[in-house]
């Protein structure tokens, strides 16, 4: 295949990936990784080091939009990257070991049925528009991880508080080692900890979710940098087509439901788990 | 689900806060955009019929910083994206350091001090970790 021809394709996939990961608060990678690596036989590693590279685009360009409206809880997103960033120190460091290894599969298929587990959780929540204003645990009183938004939807604003931080605070190390293993951002294992553990309204979940993906994905891209994972042909399209996609896709989110951006979210979730199973059956 | 008619002020995050950061990112995406799409534009024109085969032989190591700054100067399009990468890279830890000043300046010192921390570990992880693990 030429490069130009990988370029362009690598563009339009990108874009796509990029409104549906702003949407749903994934980085895109998870869409692109497997792509790369299935269809157009760019290597794992490559794959992972591009993907990386499109989950900070993503991240900072839908950032813009969220922070702009006040749906990214700035005070949230910060406290919880104290635990993503180590994590993704130390997934990124094993992605270099393990590239070399054939533990590659056997990660894949269990993260995969990590997110299958995920999904009765999220749908058992699906007729709830805004989690109910809880009293909050120690920590999230003692740091304020609380807040409001204007639901343009709704018309009203929207206030929400944190639970269950330390819950929050496992489920983000983990997110942060997937992060940094697969280069995905693991937006789902993020906003599963922002729904779920914090009980956040969604739109709050996935635009905190791509704030903070960015920060986790950089903490992993200095680790593929040095170890020869990222190539910038390969990067620069990713990056350009996730950059307009998630552009798209961060305009539009500020329109629909809660219970709407659940069941993208639900469904994304559902398409990740099958992919990443079989695209580690396959390599076994 | 509690509903008011107003959006309450976050005296560490006021209104301008918010549109700080937001203009940071917004600018760290437009300079990537223009700096790697000529890059991008500059190495197609150059190597109009390479294969993915023959790229994926070049390999991806990163070049040493002298090499990397020579290639600017040359405006090398592989070191014309990475300065676009580099750039996004630069926005992500100037709005974690960002938000480190707003808590401080809020007098929330266990989130400043988290902010500081995660600014840390992210260099760490750039200049440390990344050359250690190489």
């Amino acid at each position: 295949m030429l490069v130009w021809v990988l370029v362009v394709a690598l563009i339009l996939i990108a874009t796509g990936a990029g409104f549906i990961g702003s949407l749903a608060g994934l980085g895109g990678g998870v869409v692109l990784a497997p792509v790369m690596v299935l269809f157009l036989g760019i290597p794992f590693g490559l794959a992972v080091g591009a993907s990386a590279i499109s989950v900070l685009a993503t991240s900072t360009t839908s950032g813009a939009t969220y922070v702009e409206g006040r749906l990214t809880d700035l005070r949230i997103g910060n406290f919880l990257q104290v635990a993503t960033v180590p994590g993704a120190l130390v997934g990124a460091t094993a992605t270099v070991v393990l590239v070399h290894t054939d533990l590659v599969p056997l990660l894949l298929i269990a993260l995969g049925g990590v997110l299958f587990l995920s999904v009765p959780g999220s749908l058992s929540m699906r007729h709830e528009e805004v989690p109910p204003l809880g009293p909050g645990d120690r920590i999230s009183r003692r740091l304020k991880l609380e807040g409001a938004y204007v639901d343009r939807r709704e018309g009203q604003v929207v206030r929400y508080r944190g639970q269950n931080s330390v819950s929050a605070l496992g489920v983000m190390f983990g997110a942060g080692i997937v992060s940094g293993l697969f280069g995905i951002g693991s937006g789902v294992l993020k906003v599963l900890a922002l729904d779920r553990s914090l009980r956040l309204p969604m739109k709050v979940s996935t635009a905190t979710s791509n704030f903070m993906i960015g920060v986790t994905a950089t903490a992993g891209i200095g680790v593929l940098l040095a170890g020869g994972l990222v190539s910038p042909i390969l990067a620069a399209p990713v990056a350009i087509g996730t950059t307009v996609g998630s552009f798209g896709g961060s305009r539009v989110l500020p329109d629909l439901t809660n219970r709407l951006i659940r069941w993208i979210f639900v469904g994304v979730l559902v398409v990740l788990a099958v992919e990443t199973i079989v695209r580690g059956a396959v390599q076994l | 689900m509690t509903v008011t008619t107003t959006l309450p002020e976050d005296p560490t995050f006021p209104a301008s806060a918010y549109a700080r950061i937001a203009l940071l990112l917004r600018a760290g995406v437009i300079g990537f955009l223009l700096v790697a799409s000529v890059g991008l534009v500059a190495y197609l024109s150059q190597h109009p019929s390479e294969s993915l085969a023959s790229l994926l032989a070049r390999g991806a190591s990163l070049p040493s910083l002298r090499a990397f700054l020579h290639g600017l100067a040359v405006l090398d399009p592989t070191a014309l994206i990475l300065f676009g990468v580099y750039i996004m890279i630069a926005v992500t830890i100037a709005r974690v350091l960002l938000a480190a000043r707003d808590f401080a300046a809020g007098r929330e010192r266990v989130l400043a001090a988290v902010s500081i921390l995660v600014a840390a570990l992210l260099l760490v992880g750039l200049f440390v970790v990344g050359p250690l693990v190489h």
